[in-house]
């Protein structure tokens, strides 16, 4: 589909796109925090580096602990949804820009699952895998906005918290996002091949036709399936984590090191590598999960050592 | 292990607030951007299927066309094929049929020119028979007019009373009445009783006898005799000459 030329096009166009948005980016959070500084004493210009992992804890609602990154999270959430929504209700055309923009994003995801899963099992893994790139992507966009940083909010023991931070440096939603993944996979693996996905965690075939030896080899590889499983679930967890946090650590140290030379480079890197993040994540859920549904993996478990 | 977890932030109610704010999410996307996109692309891909059978139906068609179209002019071909030979065929009887119609009629043609020829020839043969009968017929008669003289006439008369005398009545034992005697010269008295001696004995009975002369009988006589009527003159003789020469 389409020439050489139309895709290099392409692809000069959405570098453009990107370039343009870090700067805007970079920009913006340099004006912002120059008049937040102007504004408020206790704002320095070039901000302090303090990195902490655990999320600023700002309030408790309803027993929920309400942290930036939660915050932060809810605010993703409400422009996607309210993205969505003006993309699907919006009128004129500025909105069907939207719409388009939208459906060729929905399009792509799609083609991906449908490509690994299959035109049968594809459409029902698409809504998850969709959710959890657009999650993911939105999340750590939205922690390039001016906002994050400058804001900050004082908590009852004095100390400044930003009012807003990324949620993907908060191991809580990435473990969430990592969960959600494994039942997915768990679940998919289970409604297609029901008892004998089980087998591949029980294998006692061996043990019951009196093979000892292999039997007992059998139950241990059976064992280390369970802990990969659990494994993947923390690879998933810290993958994405780290990635997050290290970005924000790295906007910091680049906003440290050139305040008035815009880190226009680094707002760009995070662009991209958001993007790479979100798809790698949403990859390995639909293909862990092909993989666990796929009846070939039969064989692998309870295989016979005769 | 909870420390451990509590110091690098997990939290079990931020945990469960994040997993929330996902299916919220979820369920939001699904209603407003994943339910119209699945359908759009269940749609499409029922129209592409549609398109699919459709075009594999127009190919089957198509082929099944081209299948009939083949058989169609193959049998057309052997049709031709064979009209062509029935054609050849009956050209060739056809021709045979001419040829032998031809040569009958030439065969036909040629016995009937043959049969021309053959007619016009009896007909020129005829034609110079009666020519050369005529010929000798008049030349005899030249002859015979200047070569008659007296003595000559009273031999043929001789002659013919002789031959009446030797015929025989039909029926025999009729009554005859009048005899009349043509001669070409007048009789003399031997003569015309030698006649009529021929006569009596013919009739059985002398019976009377006229006479008259008559030049064209040129030589000879001859006798009537009731209804009876016997021709010795030379004339007679000549005309029995001539019929015989003209066959």
């Amino acid at each position: 589909m389409g020439t050489a030329g139309g895709s290099s096009r392409r692809t000069r166009a959405l570098v453009g796109i990107l370039g343009l948005t870090a700067i805007a980016l970079a920009m913006a959070t340099l004006i912002a925090r120059i008049m937040a500084a102007t504004l408020f004493s206790r704002i320095h210009l070039v901000p302090e580096i303090k990195v902490d992992l655990p999320s600023g804890h700002l309030f408790t609602l309803y027993g929920i602990p309400v942290t930036n990154t939660l915050l932060s999270c809810w605010l993703a959430t409400i422009m996607l949804v309210a993205l969505f929504a003006t993309a699907r209700w919006g009128p004129g055309p500025f909105f069907r820009a939207i719409r388009a923009a939208a459906s060729m994003v929905l399009e792509a995801i799609f083609k991906f699952v449908v490509g690994v899963a299959g035109k049968e099992r594809g459409p029902r893994l698409f809504p998850i895998a969709a959710t959890i790139f657009l999650s993911i992507i939105m999340n750590a966009w939205v922690a390039l906005l001016p906002v994050y940083g400058p804001v900050v909010a004082r908590l009852k023991d004095g100390s400044e918290v930003p009012l807003l931070r990324g949620a993907g440096t908060d191991v809580n939603m990435t473990l969430a996002l990592a969960i959600i993944a494994g039942v997915v996979v768990e679940s998919s693996a289970l409604a297609a091949r029901r008892t004998t996905y089980l087998a591949r965690f029980i294998r006692i075939r061996s043990l019951l036709r009196g093979h000892l030896f292999a039997g007992a080899i059998d139950l241990f590889t059976g064992v280390l399936e369970g802990i990969t499983q659990v494994f993947r679930l923390l690879s998933f967890t810290f993958r994405l984590l780290g990635s997050m946090t290290a970005g924000e650590i790295l906007i910091v140290i680049a906003s440290f090191l050139t305040p008035l030379i815009l880190p226009v480079p680094f707002y760009g890197l995070e662009l991209f590598l958001a993007v790479v993040q979100a798809w790698i994540f949403t990859a390995l859920t639909v293909v862990f999960a092909c993989d666990a549904m796929s009846p070939e993996q039969a064989g692998m478990a309870g295989a016979d050592h005769e | 292990m909870s420390d451990g977890l509590r110091n690098i932030g997990v939290h079990a109610a931020s945990l469960v607030a994040y997993l929330v704010n996902f299916l919220v999410l979820l369920g939001l996307l699904y209603f407003i951007a994943y339910r119209p996109f699945l359908r759009m692309w269940r749609e499409r891909e029922a129209r592409a299927q549609e398109t699919l059978r459709d075009s594999e139906e127009a190919r089957r068609a198509r082929e099944a066309a081209t299948r009939d179209r083949e058989l169609t002019l193959a049998a057309a071909a052997h049709e031709a094929e064979r009209a062509v030979q029935e054609g050849r065929h009956r050209g060739e009887v056809e021709e045979s049929r001419l040829i032998m119609e031809g040569q009958g009629r030439a065969q036909a043609m040629m016995k009937h020119a043959q049969e021309q020829m053959r007619g016009e020839e009896r007909k020129a043969i005829e034609e110079i028979r009666g020519d050369s009968s005529d010929l000798v017929i008049l030349a005899t008669e030249k002859v015979l007019g200047r070569a008659l003289d007296r003595e000559t006439h009273h031999r043929i008369i001789e002659s013919a009373a002789q031959e009446v005398a030797a015929l025989t009545l039909e029926p025999p034992g009729r009554r005859l009445h009048v005899a009349r005697v043509a001669s070409a010269v007048p009789l003399t008295a031997d003569e015309l009783a030698q006649i009529k001696a021929a006569i009596a004995r013919l009739a059985g009975a002398p019976i009377p006898v006229i006479c008259h002369t008559d030049p064209e009988l040129r030589g000879g006589f001859t006798l009537t005799i009731d209804d009876m009527f016997v021709d010795a003159s030379l004339t007679g003789r000549l005309q029995d000459l001539h019929g015989k020469m003209r066959g």
